[in-house]
């Protein structure tokens, strides 16, 4: 069943075809909900908030764009709320830094990977990459997460972001340049 | 070239930035069905407990401020009557102490899903602005002051100048 065939039984008060719809784009939802706010706890809310906003404007949902476009939407001006908000931004202040990194290291030396040096040199690569993505202008950075969070296409991104599919593309081409940018002058430069 | 390698790096690394899943998992469909049932909506406790915090502590502070004032405030001619004669107040007309006003905020309760956001709840506000007449103050018992006079020494008389005429024609003699 198409999600267009859904969103008519959820009109006409089906809630298990909207369940369905939940089902068929949460993930996406939580991405791009974890893009915009980088807390999972924070995604997570943001992202039920988004259904439930869907929900109550599926009367206004006309199929011009696909739903997954038209609630991508929806989650991104959600998201983008919570952002702004003060709470968001202090958790983010003092949120824990996860431990992947040394879990990454840890596997690397578990499957014979590279050296602990090449290793240790990777990661910290992946940090400054880290860093300067969190670095980056909002513009930019949302674009980058977007488009490589592997849900989404050029057009989706775009509608999301209400910008041009042309600008998106060189928002993320220019985050990559200004990111290399930042790891020459952290001295990464001779890396890789 | 570095280019290359450094931008699977940057897209790995933005990957695993939005990677993952709603923790609640299966759970997640039945959040939020059961929201669009209870008819909740979208969550803005956050904002509710960042409003109403500050305001209730402002309208104790207010209140506060408008007891103290009420006290302070009295004009001279109802307070120097009874200050003056230093008589207590007949019983008939004492009043019974202030009650304080009592503000109950009630706590923020966390990010419980489907909570009504949090109220702030005056229960109780006695107050009466006559209440404050019972806490005039005393008048103090103040010494008049008498400075001893200072001696002052009179001063001889100044005999008075005499000025005089000028001689006019001599001026305009020498200019001549």
């Amino acid at each position: 069943m198409s999600d267009v065939d859904l969103v008519t039984r959820a009109r006409q008060g089906d809630p298990a075809a909207f369940g369905e719809l939940v089902d068929r784009h949460r993930a996406a939802v939580y991405r791009a909900a974890l893009a915009a706010l980088g807390s999972p706890a924070d995604a997570e809310d943001a992202a039920q908030d988004a259904f439930l906003l869907a929900y109550r404007r599926l009367h206004s949902f006309r199929g011009e764009a696909s739903f997954k476009t038209w609630l991508l939407t929806i989650t991104w001006h959600q998201a983008i709320n919570r952002r702004r908000s003060l709470t968001s931004v202090l958790r983010r202040m003092v949120a824990p830094k996860t431990g992947d990194e040394a879990e990454v290291q840890m596997a690397n030396v578990a499957a014979g990977g590279p050296s602990p040096e090449q290793a240790a040199a990777q990661d910290q690569l992946r940090r400054g990459v880290r860093d300067a993505i969190r670095a980056l202008s909002p513009k930019l950075r949302d674009a980058l997460l977007l488009a490589q969070a592997g849900e989404y296409s050029y057009d989706e991104i775009g509608a999301m972001l209400g910008t041009p599919t042309g600008a998106i593309k060189w928002r993320v081409s220019e985050a990559r340049r200004v990111i290399r940018k930042r790891l020459r002058e952290r001295g990464h430069g001779d890396v890789g | 070239m570095w280019d290359e390698p450094v931008n699977d790096v940057i897209d790995e690394v933005a990957r695993g930035m939005t990677e993952g899943s709603p923790a609640s998992g299966a759970d997640f469909r039945r959040r939020v069905l059961a929201r669009i049932e209870s008819g909740g909506a979208p969550r803005r406790t956050w904002r509710a407990a960042f409003v109403l915090s500050p305001l209730a502590a402002a309208a104790a502070i207010v209140i506060a401020v408008i007891v103290t004032r009420g006290a302070h405030d009295r004009s001279p001619e109802q307070v120097a009557p009874q200050a003056a004669q230093n008589v207590p107040l007949p019983k008939e007309t004492r009043r019974e102490p202030v009650v304080p006003a009592v503000v109950v905020a009630r706590p923020f309760q966390g990010r419980v899903r489907g909570a009504e956001s949090p109220a702030l709840h005056l229960d109780t506000l006695q107050l009466d602005a006559n209440d404050v007449a019972s806490i005039a103050v005393a008048p103090l018992a103040v010494d008049a002051l008498a400075p001893d006079p200072i001696p002052i020494e009179r001063l001889d008389a100044i005999p008075p100048i005499v000025v005089a005429p000028l001689d006019i024609t001599d001026t305009q003699r020498r200019f001549e």
